[in-house]
């Protein structure tokens, strides 16, 4: 049932090339569907003070459990008596759910039970959960469920260590959508880039572009300012640096 | 700062190395609880003992506070190691692989997780400056798996040596590092100045920093 190492590499170079969330949770759940474990979120704990939903939809980095599940449980803020996350602030070793029950608070268990429950209406019967710290300081968990989980002890440790690069490349993708988002590069100026690291001159990408060179010479130093770079050579590589074009 | 010295100049430094013992014994019996040790005067040897060993000892105000210390794969005093057991791989070795043995940091001297100047990460840029010095690129390392994210963040390429694991807390893996990695630490830390002091035997790698 183990993989080789060989295929542990597969499964870790796909994740590492993964450009969409999707590409994350079909990386992962191809190695983890083998112990019922078919689909993931991952996600950074909310604080003590965060109970909207909208606050809490922050924290996530991928969302892939079945449909409709997060929303019910967004909406329900069961975050804040969930005894998975709740075990994830004590104890960062992997886990499955079942080995949460001890971290439900008295006053929570009726809630949990009827989370549990409606959990299970979205096929979610059991899971398994991954918690790791980040360079900035935060506990992530990546959290994989399914109808059965059948995790033997010796593969957590391998899920552990796979999980890690799909949390890695999902903070990386944030990141990047982040800084797109913050650059405001438009289409045009996002085309002159790539064009300028094929090493095109301005003219050639009026050029290819049709537009006029005085133009594409403007949407070059629009660029460059948006990416707060000193020349055209430096708004290239940041651009690619953070994955503004590829 | 992290000095770098060499097991076979432990007695030279024998003030410093003997800090470096009430460390690992505060670590490894007082938290830990390795009874074996509890006999051991407040001071914790062990094989590591070894001429071609190397120490990395963090001091701030003539304490130590921090230590990791790291084994080569390949020479006279390797021995046949407990690796590879079912589902491992063959432990990597080579001249440019080191195994990172020991690894202790003073509770006061902890990072929260988020701390930029602290012994931990002094050490893994410590760890970082003294391979590109020394052409080790490569160490290994059993690994607590909720650490693997912020060695993925610094740069570090990772890569499992088993494909099962008794301890889903602590797995064997090979780490990888370059120039981009100290780039990255030191971003991190923000502190952009080596840490490194070459002591003793050592020395002459001062010579060898590019970084």
């Amino acid at each position: 049932m183990a993989l080789s190492l060989d295929q542990t590499y597969d499964v870790i170079g796909k994740l590492s090339r993964a450009v969409t969330s999707q590409d994350i949770c079909d990386g992962l759940t191809s190695f983890t569907g083998r112990y019922g474990l078919t689909s993931m979120i991952t996600a950074s704990l909310p604080a003590a003070h965060e109970h909207k939903a909208k606050a809490q939809k922050r924290h996530l980095l991928v969302s892939a459990f079945p449909p409709g599940w997060m929303d019910r449980y967004l909406a329900q803020d069961y975050a804040h008596i969930d005894p998975v996350v709740r075990r994830c602030k004590h104890d960062l070793s992997p886990f499955l759910w079942s080995e949460s029950a001890s971290f439900t608070r008295a006053e929570d268990s009726a809630v949990a039970d009827r989370m549990f429950g409606e959990a299970r209406e979205f096929n979610l019967k059991a899971g398994f959960v991954v918690p790791m710290i980040t360079l900035d300081g935060h506990i992530v968990a990546l959290s994989l469920g399914g109808e059965a989980a059948e995790v033997p002890p010796a593969a957590h440790g391998m899920i552990g260590m796979i999980s890690a690069f799909a949390i890695c490349r999902a903070i990386e993708l944030r990141d990047r959508e982040g800084r797109r988002r913050r650059s405001k590069l438009t289409e045009r100026e996002t085309e002159c880039l790539k064009w300028a690291a094929e090493g095109k001159t301005e003219w050639e990408i009026s050029e290819i572009l049709k537009i006029s060179e005085h133009t594409s010479d403007k949407h070059l130093s629009n660029a460059r300012r948006k990416l707060g770079a000193a020349n055209r050579a430096q708004a290239v590589a940041n651009a690619i640096r953070w994955g503004l074009i590829s | 700062m992290i000095y770098v010295v060499s097991g076979e100049d432990v007695g030279r430094y024998s003030a410093l190395m003997e800090q470096v013992y009430r460390l690992r014994y505060r670590i490894s019996a007082e938290e830990l609880g390795w009874g074996d040790l509890i006999a051991a005067q407040g001071l914790e040897r062990d094989q590591d003992e070894r001429p071609d060993a190397v120490h990395h000892i963090c001091v701030r105000n003539g304490n130590v506070v921090g230590y990791q210390s790291l084994l080569p794969t390949v020479g006279s005093h390797v021995q046949a190691g407990s690796l590879p057991k079912r589902g491992q791989r063959q432990l990597p070795r080579g001249f440019d692989i080191f195994e990172l043995a020991r690894y202790g940091v003073t509770p006061a001297c902890r990072e929260g997780g988020c701390g930029t100047c602290g012994a931990a990460s002094e050490l893994i840029a410590g760890l970082v400056e003294w391979g590109l010095a020394c052409r080790v690129g490569k160490v290994t390392i059993a690994f607590e798996t909720h650490w693997l994210v912020r060695a993925l963040q610094l740069k570090f390429r990772v890569q499992p040596l088993f494909t099962e694991c008794k301890n889903a807390s602590l797995v064997p893996v090979l780490l990888e590092f370059d120039e981009a990695t100290l780039q990255a630490i030191r971003d991190y830390r923000k502190h952009s100045s080596p840490v490194v002091s070459f002591l003793g035997e050592h020395e002459g790698r001062r010579m060898a920093m590019t970084v």
